[in-house]
């Protein structure tokens, strides 16, 4: 028993050391610090070990323009002191939660499904801001001195799972995971480089308005960017910081819409694309009508749109468990029954969406296939046959080619 | 204690020592999976995805990624002796371009997600009316992969394990003392899922678990990640008769997911039957 016990003598030593732990000083004040640390060497090193896995699981979207645009104005966003000992790296990921998180090495990742939700440049900066400061204050170093860490038993809950794109989101919360109070000082540090910037403060305001807009279940529980209790008074906050720390509202300056948006619309598209996948039809539909205000032209817009109808008529279970998930409600046979009953409607808007992305380009190919699958559908074999036909005449790199062919062969089957 | 009562215990030890998530149990098979199996002449067998932690008393636990190469590497080798008999395997080129090679793989990260959400929404609806033949889709995310691979079907596959350190087992040990159970010390588990490349219909799925305890405790269980993948696909290809039954004997036991604060003696009743 004395062997077994022997397990145990940590215990006393641990308490002590974690009453005894400090909150570690900014890097604006100890840059020379960074990295010292044996719990802060093991932070690094972790974040290396997942930017590497993200990297390799091709989850970074890599469009250069929209890389380089968060890059730029991230990089305003960085005090001089800390980018002198922290290599400061911005990067978009294919992930439709709207998300954004720091790695304690610097590296800041914001999720389309973010991106596609802000107006403009500034807001942006508050989000890049917001980050920024997580990694300038050290909050992940504080973290790790305050918990246990949870990496193997949210990896191991997600196990029938077959993981999914998010399957950084347990080695993210255990590496970029942060109390209300770090929350509370990123959100007023973030405002001090929004503000040194020069973007307007009074966008603030406004992001925190798109965050309570955000459906619960389209962020990650209990996050800054999600509309949990804690943050209804998030605005309040700042605007009180605003005020006593004298910042700089910056009032003339503009926001930068026209920038912003013209990254906007390739976030977009990823974004609408991810959702569908995993059957988020009625945030699909949302969403591409969103970005329909601003590019009201993008044949694949409305393609998407299409889609999202199209899918949703022909998975009416899918449909009604979407509708029940987003409500925080138990899917019924009802709403089932309802999404049933609305299959021809729905069949309807979606052709509409694929003749309006046929009329802005007769030559887009996938236009074709959401006609076709409408058509097949709806039991009209010649017309299934020759838009699907289409389809593949016209299609440059046909990825579902194996599926439309097989489509093809059983149209003309007796 | 005796073999059969640890033997029982292997599964349930097993998620107990780190989950406090019921995994839903595999789905049933496609109605039609013995005649769509005949029509499939190629797999592709896709990188499982490993995840191997070493559990430490402090809670300091990291990933083993050499481990995790291993168990990744004695898996593929699993599947293509067990499977590269019967089937053609399609492996992907490669002297892909890094960009083409980070494609594909999200490619195969966009089926993860579409399989997980079909798998969890099949799940609620079995768990609500038990079935024995299922149709699942996961639509054009697994049609694309086949079309790459040029192969007829998708073996897509994960494996999550564990080993503790000696602080870690010390304190189970002190544990078991009381409940009256052993922990494994060691273990893992690997789900296996094949899907048809033309239609994105899940064909089969299966799972396999694999345990070790301290000196003292035998299990009948297997203890390597091999014996999991063996244990999985035992059953594979499925016949007409066996098909059914794959599901049943791969259910982990509802207590074996309840939280670790759970009075582990409750799990000592579950049904040891099936050894």
């Amino acid at each position: 028993m004395a062997r077994r016990l022997a397990g145990f003598a940590p215990v006393p030593l641990l308490l002590i050391l974690a009453a005894c732990s400090t909150t570690p000083a900014p890097l604006t004040s100890d840059a020379a610090s960074y990295g010292v640390d044996p719990d802060e060497k093991l932070l690094l090193k972790r974040a290396t070990a997942l930017d590497d896995e993200v990297r390799k699981k091709g989850l970074l979207f890599t469009s250069s323009d929209v890389d380089a645009y968060v890059n730029e104005v991230g990089k305003r966003l960085v005090p001089a002191s800390a980018a002198s000992a922290v290599n400061f790296r911005f990067y978009v990921l294919r992930e439709p939660l709207v998300n954004a998180f720091a790695l304690p090495n610097g590296s800041i990742y914001v999720n389309v499904g973010l991106l596609a939700r802000l107006e403009n440049e500034a807001q942006l900066a508050q989000v890049l801001g917001h980050e920024v400061a997580h990694v300038v204050k050290r909050h992940s170093l504080d973290r790790q001195r305050s918990r246990r860490n949870t990496m193997i038993v949210a990896n191991i809950a997600d196990i029938a799972l077959f993981g999914t794109s998010i399957a950084y989101l347990p080695a993210v919360g255990a590496l970029a995971g942060q109390s209300r109070e770090n929350e509370a000082e990123a959100d007023r540090s973030g405002l001090e480089y929004m503000s040194a910037a020069g973007y307007p403060l009074a966008e603030a305001d406004k992001l925190f308005a798109l965050i309570r807009e955000v459906a619960p279940r389209e962020s990650v529980w209990g996050s800054i960017y999600s509309s949990h209790p804690d943050n209804q008074d998030r605005a309040a906050r700042a605007s009180e910081y605003i005020r006593s720390a004298k910042l700089a509202v910056n009032p003339g300056a503009p926001a930068r819409v026209e920038q912003y948006l013209k990254v906007r619309y390739e976030v977009a598209l990823e974004n609408i694309r991810l959702k569908l996948n995993v059957r988020q039809y009625q945030l699909a539909i949302n969403s591409a009508d969103s970005a329909l205000v601003h590019s009201p032209k993008s044949a694949w817009l409305h393609y998407y749109r299409g889609e999202a109808y199209r899918e949703m008529a022909e998975d009416p279970i899918g449909a009604a468990r979407e509708q029940a998930w987003i409500s925080g409600r138990d899917s019924d046979k009802e709403a089932v029954s309802q999404f049933r009953g609305k299959k021809q409607a729905l069949l309807a808007t979606a052709t509409r969406s694929f003749q309006d992305a046929l009329a802005l380009d007769e030559g887009f190919a996938e236009g074709y296939r959401g006609l076709g699958l409408v058509a097949w559908a709806n039991g009209d074999a010649p017309g299934a046959r020759t838009s699907l036909k289409q389809y593949l005449d016209r299609g440059k790199e046909i990825k579902d080619r194996r599926y439309i062919e097989n489509i093809l062969g059983r149209l003309d089957k007796p | 204690m005796n073999t059969r009562t640890v033997h029982g215990l292997a599964v349930i030890a097993l998620f107990m020592s780190a989950c406090a998530t019921k995994p839903p149990p595999p789905l049933p098979p496609h109605p039609e999976v013995v005649s769509l199996l005949r029509k499939v002449q190629s797999i592709a067998i896709l990188a499982p995805q490993v995840e191997y932690t070493r559990i430490v008393f402090t809670g300091e636990n990291e990933r083993l990624p050499l481990m995790e190469k291993n168990i990744s590497e004695t898996l593929l080798s699993e599947f293509e002796s067990t499977i590269g008999g019967q089937y053609t395997i399609r492996k992907p080129p490669e002297d892909q371009p890094e960009e083409r090679k980070r494609e594909m793989e999200f490619e195969v990260q966009q089926l993860r997600a579409a399989f997980a959400t079909r798998v969890k929404m099949s799940s609620a609806e079995e768990e609500e009316k038990p079935t024995t033949r299922t149709r699942v889709t996961v639509g054009t995310a697994a049609t694309a992969l086949a079309t790459r691979f040029d192969a007829d079907a998708i073996l897509l596959s994960r494996y999550s394990g564990f080993q503790k350190s000696g602080g870690q087992k010390a304190k189970d040990i002190m544990a078991g003392a009381v409940l009256g159970v052993v922990h494994a010390a060691e273990g893992g588990i690997v789900e296996v899922a094949l899907i048809d490349g033309t239609t994105g219909e899940l064909l089969w799925m299966a799972r396999g678990v694999h345990a070790r305890f301290p000196a003292g405790a035998r299990s009948t269980r297997p203890t390597t990640a091999r014996g999991a993948v063996g244990m999985a696909l035992a059953g594979f290809p499925p016949k007409e008769a066996a098909a059914a039954a794959t599901r049943a004997a791969a259910t982990v036991p509802e207590s074996a997911a309840k939280s670790p604060a759970e009075p582990l003696q409750k799990t000592a009743t579950q049904p040891q039957g099936k050894e």
